[in-house]
């Protein structure tokens, strides 16, 4: 089934969920003539509308265009485009991961972290220079954020871990 | 004669001539970095103010505005990485030219129209401030709405051959600005129980997400990395009086709809950026270049962004209607030192007036000057390895994003759009619809419900308000002529091809 099509059924479910999503919306009183849920409804209906067209739009062009020969190069296209996904999603896992580290380990060391894992991603392998470049980097970032711009940024565990050695201390 | 006194005051006063080139290099250095907002940037500068003269505080945080705006441009051209909404329709054809090895070009026009922008902007601040000024007073709810509306009727233009996919990802792109507290009720919707969604998806996140990190994603894809090709264009290059020449109907164009914009509270610079876009590809000679790689494509926004900068003060200062956070920062340095904006502002205190406008002149001649110091370094900066680049503009939108709340769930948010830009990219649906939806469903639907509530819901006020009817017109006619352009072309290829049948 083309990409099209898919991509219609998908949205014309969307419409539908965003359409329930709008009528579970509280009723105001001072909501006026439109209603909160107005705007909504009205954009789940075209958006309903719009991805049928779609469909139809995907049904007609694919009715229309029957070469059998061009199905091996669309294969070929498909491995190469599914490869091109994994590793979107790999890179999307990254910074993720990035995300979920930052508020225990701190901002500083989650940039290092973050500029060496997406530096080696790119590049498919862990150099001196990108070792280099993401305690630079990491520096550079705190300098900026931090210090000149006054940002408060997540510290992690560092200021207890550090507070409790210092009482640890005999 | 004493006002051109107090111009020529403003424009060699020490303190002043400090403000203004400190403010633009500070605007220019705030504006780049995505997550730093003008706001933010005048801001942080606002405490330092209290101590200072009042035309000296003034010019300050008019610089940073004006350095602000063209700092934008700066990511969006070299990392397709707008800092603002009104950079976004910058990124189109100014990352396509970077791509091409064109960036040091992109970055000359977007410098030299920015400038334009920036003086034709302070003619009409300093000129017509208390003549235009009125027409900030027209604008009523009904004429916001339509307002919106000729905004959003630009996705037909932006969604050429693939209308369908395009108003799709428009109405997306609505759903998304829908997340939030009502304009009207305040009741909560789409919020999924977060508090964070509380204010809706801010703008910014839209921006990043769509943008910077669907293309970081869409880079990832990649099995290998060729050479740089940009690395053989590692030099501003800035665009000759000829050329410029070449481009005056995108730039006339782009002061209109700036002017305009500028004139209008709430407007802001995106609504100029994308409708100078779109009518400047409208009267090209050569439309098809246009997400290619256009010079007129980037010379059209961004001339409309600092023409806005300027003009957006002339109803801060004529009615004191701070229709931004950053006219509001304005205000209230005006107000901080005894100032009330109005008409009387001319005649109580012409000196602070004319004052702020000659160092707003030394403002945007600095902008130019920094331009051709800092871009060039800025580039090679650019043209280092991809790997260490691409790493560098995560830590930069990570930064950005947690400095605009202090808040982790943005980071969540900025990659969730990101992934919605991915998919929009992946099944080939246009996005700039998208964020041109989320730009203006605020406006629109707040503006829509106003204007129902004040006549009981008779949609007729659309139509009896003058400002209103006509811009719902011109809205109908920039949809309806690429589709009649495209009737006809296809009408003409039909006659074409019937005498070659028979």
């Amino acid at each position: 089934m083309p990409t099209q099509i898919i991509s219609g059924v998908v949205l014309v479910a969307l419409a539908g969920i965003y359409w329930f999503q709008a009528d579970v919306i509280p009723k105001s009183p001072m909501s006026g003539s439109v209603g909160a849920d107005g705007l909504p409804k009205l954009l789940a209906f075209a958006l309903g509308g719009l991805s049928l067209l779609l469909i139809a739009q995907g049904v007609l062009s694919r009715s229309s265009s029957p070469p059998a020969d061009i199905f091996e190069e669309t294969e070929a296209d498909r491995v190469t485009e599914r490869r091109g996904h994994l590793m979107a999603a790999a890179l999307l896992v990254v910074t993720i991961l990035y995300t979920v580290l930052l508020p225990y380990v701190g901002y500083t060391v989650a940039m290092g972290l973050l500029l060496i894992t997406v530096g080696v991603f790119y590049n498919r392998r862990l150099t001196l220079g990108i070792g280099m470049f993401a305690v630079i980097g990491a520096v550079v970032f705190h300098l900026i954020f931090i210090t000149l711009l006054g940002v408060r940024m997540p510290e992690g565990i560092w200021p207890d871990l550090f507070a409790a050695l210092h009482t640890s201390r005999p | 004669m004493t006002n051109l006194y107090y111009v020529w005051e403003g424009m060699t006063s020490p303190s002043i001539l400090l403000a203004a080139v400190a403010g633009v290099l500070w605007g220019m250095c705030g504006g780049a970095l995505p997550g730093i907002s003008t706001a933010i940037a005048m801001s942080l500068v606002l405490p330092f103010t209290y101590g200072m003269e009042p035309s000296a505080a003034l010019v300050l945080l008019g610089a940073i505005y004006i350095g602000s705006e063209y700092g934008g441009s700066i990511p969006a051209i070299l990392i397709r990485t707008p800092a603002s909404g009104s950079s976004a329709a910058t990124v189109v054809d100014g990352y396509a030219m970077q791509c091409q090895g064109r960036g040091g070009e992109a970055l000359g026009l977007s410098l030299v129209g920015g400038t334009i922008g920036g003086f034709v902007g302070l003619l009409l601040l300093s000129v017509l401030t208390q003549q235009l000024s009125k027409v900030a007073l027209w604008f009523t709810p009904p004429a916001y709405f339509a307002l919106g509306i000729l905004g959003i009727s630009v996705i037909a233009s932006l969604s050429e051959g693939q209308v369908i996919k395009g108003l799709i990802a428009g109405v997306l792109g609505l759903m998304v600005a829908t997340i939030g507290t009502d304009p009207v009720s305040g009741v909560m919707r789409f919020t999924f129980g977060f508090p964070e969604l509380m204010g809706g998806v801010p703008v910014i996140i839209v921006m990043m997400g769509v943008f910077a990190v669907t293309e970081l994603l869409m880079q990832a894809r990649e099995r290998d990395y060729p050479e740089d090709i940009t690395e053989r264009s590692s030099r501003l290059k800035l665009p000759s009086l000829k050329k410029l020449w070449q481009l005056r109907v995108p730039q006339i164009i782009a002061i209109i709809f700036g002017t305009i914009e500028g004139l209008t509270p709430g407007g802001g610079g995106s609504i100029a950026a994308f409708i100078s876009y779109n009518e400047a590809k409208r009267w090209s000679k050569e439309p098809e270049k246009f997400g290619k790689g256009s010079e007129e494509g980037v010379i059209a926004p961004e001339t409309a962004n600092n023409v806005v900068a300027l003009t957006a003060l002339i109803p801060t200062l004529s009615f004191g209607i701070p229709g931004t956070a950053t006219a509001a920062i304005l205000l209230a340095a005006l107000l901080i030192h005894g100032l009330h904006p109005g008409p009387n502002l001319f005649s109580a205190h012409p000196d602070v007036v004319y004052q702020l406008f000659g160092g707003l002149f030394v403002a945007n001649l600095g902008m130019f000057v920094f331009g051709l110091v800092i871009l060039s370094p800025i580039i090679w900066l650019v043209n280092r390895p991809r790997a260490y680049l691409r790493a560098g503009i995560f830590g930069l939108i990570f930064s950005g994003i947690y400095s605009v709340n202090g808040s982790e769930f943005d980071l969540y948010l900025v990659l969730a759009i990101g992934v919605i830009g991915y998919l929009l990219r992946a099944l080939r649906f246009p996005f700039l619809p998208f964020v041109l939806a989320v730009v203006l469903g605020y406006m629109i639907e707040a503006n829509y419900r106003r204007s129902l509530l004040i006549t009981n819901g008779d949609h007729m006020v659309f139509f009896q308000n003058p400002i209103s009817l006509g811009l719902l017109t011109i809205s109908a006619i920039f949809i309806l002529h690429p589709l009649y352009r495209q009737f006809r072309q296809r009408r003409d290829g039909s006659q074409v091809s019937r005498p070659q049948e028979s």
